[in-house]
């Protein structure tokens, strides 16, 4: 994935549609002043200066799909591996809580469920019959809309061939009104991913720890943006 | 010539082969007189003043007479076994009081787990809490029991004899109460056995590269070897135990110890075992703490992140567990009536390491801090401008205070050393000070991590609270409730010492020649067949 | 016989046992038994449940009126997608349009009728729809012209329902539809204004898109503002040109869109609109001007003296200069007129001043156009006017004076979406019959309401809209039932048919339509035939054939012209374009402006029933679930506040309780609050929660244009003592940039 950080306005409506895709439950104010909100993905607001000349900088931060991932050779029981295309994925029914993964989760993106979530009815009848809903005691996290991604396949396996360019569209991707968000597959040269990862803008996030993340972020370009 | 009493011989024991007393002994004529007789001037519990006469050459160094050695053997035997025996009500409400700490322990997990974790104060980003702060803690008292007595034991050190036993036991209990806590702290501890590498149909096995698997590994290691760390020493005490109780008691010891005839073949082998046992088992406890500080030092967080926190760990580890040693014992050798052969040389003594070691480590402490300060890693440098200047500051310079200050003015002092008053508050203090060092560790790192947005911070919730409270009733619950099954003093050691410093003193007598190798103590005799029964 | 096991020979086995464990172990790793675990792992999701079923529809969770598929399973919606034809949207959505699924499926829907049988305020007893039906059908009948309509938002089809019933009934009022939302998005000024300036009054099409360099004045057009969807792919574009557009934001506070902007100015409230003249002026003075301009615009700018005024203003003078000069000579120059600026009572002068900035660039027919009027035909007029402020403080004055006996809410909450001081809970003591057809248990209906019908929420009902303001495309979007009602409620066309056939004329003859589907149908028909009429044949939709059209039109989400149309603008130079500095200056005891905002999410507090809505982070402050009031960090330092602590805001007319966030993006003249919570009722996620800030809102109005200054309320700022740790995403207050980032 490329985040483009000169387009995101902060609007939330990636937020949103991670929380309708991917069933993930909300958990109330009193939680959230303890910091357990389950935001898959959230908008990390960056003060660059402050009064009188803020300049605020928004930061889409979800998981970063690490290459070599901090958060998988730590978990004891193989909750947190990787998958065959190079996803970070998260085993809801092995996990038994540790919370080892998201301690060593540098960029903080791993969500821990410590209570048992609540779809009151009629709300349970929104959750997306692809995505597991998880229960209490276990880690869960941005799978890059896996679903969609394995209904893509099965597709395309279905009619013998590979899975094309754009056919994959995570929820938070689809939905980002600016464009801001951009998916495919980093190993095909030709993909715009692939193209926008190489871009003199890109960075990866906390790049000196090795994680090689598969999210290239791109640059702020306007005058003074980070 | 005063003849030293027999009670005051133990501290003899203690003195280091330096000290060799008595060698230069005050001209004949110029010592004052003593009157002779047990404990007439020198009464029970002024061991120190019997030490300053033999030291002073007041009163004579006499080595016992074997008949006098046979007397000391049975008022050994009775002391202890009176202990293990004897349940009066100050004892049961001290239980029934402890008892309901360990209980309010359980029943917090189990409304933690019908809860859901989220009962703990824990959150993001600070995942680990207090759950995991008081594992390392308990992980770190157990230390020093089995590492100190194996240590004391290799070294040959002669004082060691009546602390082994209590040193060991306490790692145990300790690990016992430590062990728990990464069952209490898991999401979903029902599902903890997917940690076990048992064969399944999915062929899933625990993942081997991640430390918590390690630790598992190290904690039922340790956990096991210690306790046949205790339990080995203990066989010829046990029989001791059968031969004196009756009933049920006699039945049960007759079992634990294992058919224990005090032959000549049995004596070797325990000793031998004991000597490999004793070496084997210090990489063990080494390497215990070691990973457990991999837990921390294994991730990519500042603060945890550190070459050094190996040996830090494993010199904290000491470092509490000695003290946590000294304050147990002064109130085992209060609540047993161990008073004269548990003795203020002892503390003396254990009071010097812990000054030793609280040197040692905050020579680590410093140099974690210092290359953390002067590293210009921004996230590291706030971890510790928060400990120094920030929220953190008072626990951060309480610890400093109990941890590097506290022993360093005071240990020095042999009479601080020696008062036991004052050696349970600064030993106290000090575990207190290394618990928060601990929690400094464990959730500051967590509170400052690589991203501003999500530093965070952490109040412990009620079942926290209690759970991590409740340990330390547990803790001296399982002293306490074992205190009436087990000798809290090696009977069979310490007789051994009373022997070996005879003959060292005095040479060996002709009778004695066919022992020298492996000393036997004379006490435990049992009736052979019997015993051999109740063992079978 | 036992084979003899050696010393050496255990040594030998047990040293292959260790090598077979190792090697055990190690084959334990991840990476080499991966194909073993990832089965495991893809179990729930390699499992496809079935196949999704999508339909088109509307979005009614704002009046842009975006385009959206509905993914549904087995009947039931699971979540909401933009429909990548529909031009407003262009498969993308906001948040507030993904949280649609949390209106169908909210746990506290008002799930059957419900009829008061003793006091207001009391519990509902449950109701057939039959008896339901029948009181409003009596009403109808007996309220002889003394019926009123209020609603916040109202989706086209049933705005022009709702004016027939009160046509029908002899009613002389239009339905209202205000709220604070509203208010906050200016259109009626921005309209006039366009009037006077551009030549039509409708709303301007601003081409973000095709400008590169876009100045907003007081437009959080990326918020919420008139259509942020569609704005927002215009930002994008904007960014993405072959040079880099620049935005600049002239507004009091620090919005996400002033934070996403290149540069800020931050003038005090209601002193927009002299930004604009100074920049003109400077414009004027460097020679950067348009050349097609009219000459006479040069006029408004004629005696402005940047200096004094932009130091009167507090802005750095070289800034503006550089913003003025990289505005002027950008290729598309575009000054956005938002509906911020019409919360001061100089509104109507500042939206011109910005439009005179325009002409002075040149921006007319290259970046600032006029909605093209959409498809033309019967029912489908625009709506003849829009409510403002007047209309519904006359409807409240007039319900008070017991001229009111019949009203009807048709969606909206006026108790809690009016401001205290328009005295709507007074006046609805008054009215003898109040029905409310929320979907919800909004606080009027509990409070007030003598009748509940539920209404279907718009996932289940049919209807059609044209987006306002739309695209160049002209469009009229489809919305039609993507899942069975899940309740027993009925859509408020239908509910309003059926009491007119009960109350028989003059309602049935004005209102003769079977039900909400034949209305629809009827409507896309004579737009079909006016289509044909004015020869519009390349639309999206290719067919002639009425069934066929129908179908796709439902298919496809709507019908929009196949070719932009961009009406031209006749720019003329208007006459007032010199803002006043707002009348309400800080009063006695009272220093600090009230900036009230629509917030991200919650809007005007429609969505504060949504957990998503209430979950996810207002951006700027990242505060969930609560209200709070913005504080600028040296106000904060003077009055020994700090995040958390709880103050009073008091105004002349209110005061409430709320904690501070000490924010860097507002000025120390003023004090920031959203709009959205402070419900009494709304169900369980909404009730209790927080504060209703327009409570705060003195009324004043925009000189004679019948709009609520919004903007000029002045408060105090009292400390309680108390502290309470805010609910916010961000954990600490210590977030300035690292490193690495
Ligand atoms: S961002 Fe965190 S959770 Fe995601 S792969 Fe990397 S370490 Fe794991
Ligand atoms: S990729 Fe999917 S799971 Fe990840 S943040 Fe986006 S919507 Fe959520
Ligand atoms: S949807 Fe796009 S623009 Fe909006 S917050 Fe998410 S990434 Fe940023």
């Amino acid at each position: 994935m490329a985040i483009d950080l000169d387009l995101c306005t902060a609007c939330q409506a990636c937020v949103v549609a991670c929380y309708a895709e991917n069933n993930i439950a909300t958990v109330g104010e009193e939680q959230i002043q303890n910091g357990r909100g389950l935001h898959w993905i959230r908008i990390e607001r960056y003060w660059k200066t402050e009064w009188p000349q803020p300049q605020a900088l928004f930061l889409p931060l979800l998981c970063q799909h690490c290459v070599n991932a901090p958060c998988e050779p730590v978990c004891p029981v193989f909750a947190s591996v990787h998958s065959d295309d190079g996803l970070n994925l998260q085993v809801y029914n092995r996990c038994f809580g540790t919370r080892y993964c998201a301690n060593n989760c540098p960029y903080k993106v791993r969500m821990f469920n410590w209570f048992k979530p609540e779809f009151p009815e009629p709300l349970n009848a929104s959750l997306n019959p692809d995505v597991t809903v998880r229960g209490v005691g276990i880690m869960e996290k941005c799978t890059f809309c896996v679903q969609r991604i394995r209904r893509a396949r099965q597709q395309a396996r279905a009619e013998g061939r590979k899975v094309l360019e754009g056919e994959v569209v995570p929820a938070c991707v689809q939905t980002c009104p600016t464009g801001a968000l951009t998916f495919g597959d980093l190993n095909d040269p030709n993909s715009l991913v692939a193209r926008l990862a190489q871009s003199e803008r890109g960075y990866n996030l906390l790049e000196f720890l090795g994680t090689q993340p598969s999210i290239t972020y791109l640059k702020g370009v306007g005058a003074e943006r980070g | 010539m005063a003849r030293l009493p027999n009670w005051a011989r133990l501290p003899r024991y203690s003195r280091g082969p330096t000290r060799g007393l008595g060698h230069d002994p005050v001209p004949e004529a110029e010592r004052p007189l003593v009157r002779q007789g047990h404990g007439e001037e020198f009464g029970p519990g002024s061991v120190l003043e019997v030490q300053d006469a033999v030291a002073d050459g007041r009163i004579e160094d006499v080595p016992p007479t074997e008949q006098e050695l046979e007397e000391m053997d049975a008022a050994l035997d009775g002391v202890v076994l009176r202990s293990m025996t004897r349940i009066g009500p100050g004892y049961l409400l001290l239980a029934l009081v402890l008892g309901f700490g360990t209980l309010s322990l359980f029943g917090a997990w189990l409304y933690q787990i019908f809860q859901g974790i989220g009962v703990a104060g824990i959150n993001r980003p600070v995942f680990w809490g207090f759950y995991i702060t008081s594992f390392v803690f308990w992980i770190g008292v157990s230390h020093s029991g089995t590492l100190i007595s194996a240590i004391l034991r290799v070294l040959n050190v002669e004082w060691r004899r009546p602390l082994t036993r209590g040193a060991e036991a306490m790692t145990l209990f300790s690990l016992m109460v430590g062990a728990l806590f990464p069952l209490i702290h898991l999401g979903r501890v029902w599902k903890f056995y997917f940690m076990i590498p048992y064969p399944n149909v999915r062929e899933l096995w625990p993942n081997f590269h991640s430390a918590l698997v390690w630790d598992l590994v190290a904690i039922l290691t340790y956990m096991t070897s210690s306790a046949l760390f205790l339990f080995m020493p203990m066989i010829p005490d046990m029989a001791t135990a059968r031969d004196r109780t009756t009933g049920i008691r006699r039945r049960v010891y007759g079992v634990l110890a294992l058919g224990w005839r005090g032959s000549q073949q049995q004596w070797h082998r325990l000793h031998l075992a004991m000597k490999v046992y004793t070496i084997v088992i210090i990489p063990v406890a080494v390497s215990v703490h070691s990973i457990v500080s991999w837990d921390f030092a294994m991730t990519t967080n500042e603060g945890w992140h550190s070459t050094i926190f190996a040996p830090y760990f494993v010199i904290g580890a000491i470092y509490s567990g000695v003290a946590a040693l000294i304050t147990v014992l002064i109130f085992v050798r209060r609540g047993l009536g161990l008073q004269e052969y548990i003795t203020k040389f002892h503390f003396d003594r254990l009071g010097l390491i812990l000054l030793a070691v609280s040197v040692i480590w905050f020579y680590m402490f410093f140099a974690q801090v210092l290359t953390n300060w002067y590293g210009g890693n921004p996230v590291d440098r706030e971890l510790e401008e928060l400990h120094i200047f920030g929220a953190m500051a008072p626990l951060w310079w309480f610890m400093v205070a109990v941890n590097v200050f506290l022993p360093f003015f005071t240990l020095w002092f042999k009479r601080v050393r020696r008062s036991l008053p004052a050696m349970v508050v600064i030993t106290v203090l000090i575990n207190m000070g290394m618990w928060i060092e601990r929690y400094l560790i464990v959730v500051g790192s967590n509170v400052r991590n690589h991203l501003p947005f999500d530093w965070g911070d952490y109040t412990p919730g009620i079942p926290e609270i209690i759970i991590a409270g409740a340990t330390f009733a547990m803790f001296a619950f399982l002293y306490v409730a074992l205190s009436k099954a087990l000798p809290f003093v090696s009977l069979w050691e310490v007789k051994e010492g009373w022997r070996l410093d005879k003959w060292r003193t005095q040479g060996i007598s002709e009778e004695e020649t066919e022992s020298v190798e492996e000393p036997q103590p004379a006490a435990p005799l049992p009736s052979t067949s019997e015993a051999g029964e109740a063992a079978t | 016989m036992m084979p003899k096991f050696t010393r050496r020979e255990f040594l030998k086995k047990s040293r292959m046992l260790a090598a077979a464990g190792t090697l055990g172990l190690s084959g334990c790793g991840a990476r080499d038994d991966q194909a073993r675990l990832v089965p495991f792992l893809q179990t729930p999701e390699e499992q496809v449940a079935g196949t999704f079923t999508y339909f088109t529809s509307l979005c009614q969770m704002c009046p842009a009126g975006c385009g959206i598929l509905v993914r549904t399973m087995n009947g039931r919606a699971n979540k909401l997608e933009g429909n990548p034809q529909h031009p407003v949207s262009q498969g993308r959505l906001c948040a507030r349009g993904q949280a649609g699924l949390q209106a169908i499926y909210n746990p506290d829907r008002v799930q059957t009728p419900q009829v008061r049988t003793n006091e207001r305020g009391d519990p509902f007893a449950p109701t057939t729809w039959d008896e339901g039906l029948a009181i409003l059908a009596e009403g109808l009948s007996q309220s002889q012209g003394r019926m009123a309509i209020y609603s916040g938002h109202l989706p086209d089809h049933v705005y022009r329902v709702a004016a027939r019933l009160l046509d029908a009934g002899g009613s002389a009022r239009r339905p209202i539809v205000w709220n604070l939302y509203r208010a906050a998005e200016g259109r009626n000024l921005l309209q006039q204004a366009a009037a006077e300036v551009l030549g039509a009054e409708r709303l301007p099409l601003f081409d973000i898109g095709a400008a590169t360099a876009v100045i907003s004045f007081n437009a959080g057009f990326l918020e919420t503002w008139l259509s942020p969807v569609q704005y927002a792919r215009g930002f994008a574009e904007l960014r993405k040109g072959a040079t880099r557009g620049s935005l600049v934001a002239v507004e009091p506070r620090l919005s996400s869109t002033a934070a996403v902007a290149d540069e800020w100015l931050s003038p005090p409230g209601g002193r927009e609109g002299d930004v604009a003249l100074i920049l003109g002026r400077i414009i004027l003075d460097e020679r950067l001007g348009a050349s097609d301009r009219p000459s006479e615009v040069d006029a408004i700018f004629a005696d402005v003296s940047v200096r004094d005024s932009a130091q009167e203003l507090g802005l750095d003078f070289e800034q503006v200069v550089r913003i003025a000069r990289g505005f002027a000579q950008a290729d598309a120059p575009l000054a956005i007129p938002g509906g911020g600026l019409s919360g001061f009572d100089n509104a109507p002068a500042a939206m011109r001043a910005v439009l005179a900035l325009d002409l002075l660039v040149g921006a007319p027919n290259r970046t600032l156009f006029l909605t093209p009027p959409p498809p033309a035909g019967g029912e489908l007029d625009p709506r003849e006017e829009v409510s403002s402020y007047a209309d519904a403080a006359a409807l409240v004055e007039e319900m008070g004076a017991g001229q009111v006996d019949l009203l009807l809410v048709l969606d909206g909450d006026p108790y809690h979406d009016l401001p205290q001081a328009m005295g709507f809970a007074d006046a609805a003591a008054q009215v003898l019959l109040i029905v409310d057809f929320s979907p919800f248990p909004t606080d009027t209906s509990v409070l007030f309401a003598d009748l509940h019908l539920p209404q279907h929420t718009y996932l289940e009902s049919w209807g059609f809209g044209v987006p306002e303001p739309g695209t160049a495309l002209r469009t009229m979007t489809a919305q039609q039932p993507a899942v069975p009602p899940v309740f027993d409620t009925r859509s408020l066309a239908d509910i309003l048919f059926a009491a007119a056939r009960l109350a028989g004329p003059p309602y049935a003859d004005r209102l003769p339509w079977e039900d909400e589907f034949t209305y629809v149908r009827q409507s896309v028909e004579t737009m079909q035939q006016a289509l044909n009429s004015q020869q519009i044949q390349t639309g999206s939709i290719l067919t002639n054939n009425l069934e066929n059209f129908f179908f796709e039109w439902r298919q496809f989400g709507g019908w929009w012209s196949a070719q932009e149309d961009r009406p031209e603008v006749s720019p003329t130079v208007p006459q007032n374009a010199r803002p006043e500095p707002p009348v309400r200056l800080a009063e006695e005891g009272r220093p600090f402006r009230l900036q009230i905002y629509p917030h991200l999410l919650l809007a005007e507090g429609r969505h504060a029933n949504k957990t998503w809505m209430q979950e996810t982070p207002e951006p700027m402050t990242t505060v969930v679930w609560q209200s709070w009031v913005e504080i600028n960090p040296q106000v904060a330092e003077e009055l020994e506040l700090e995040t958390g602590d709880i103050v009073r805001v008091a105004s002349a007319v209110g005061e409430v309780e709320v904690p501070v966030y000490v924010f860097q993006g507002i000025g120390p003249d003023a004090v920031a609050m959203p709009m959205g919570q402070g419900h009494v009722a709304y169900g369980r996620y909404a009730s209790g929660r927080g504060v209703n800030t327009v409570d705060l809102l003195e009324m004043t109005e925009v000189g004679d244009t019948g709009e609520l200054a919004w903007g000029s309320t002045w408060v105090s700022i009292e400390k309680t003592g108390e502290h309470e740790p805010l609910a916010r995403i961000e954990r600490s207050d210590a977030t300035e940039m690292p490193t690495g980032i």
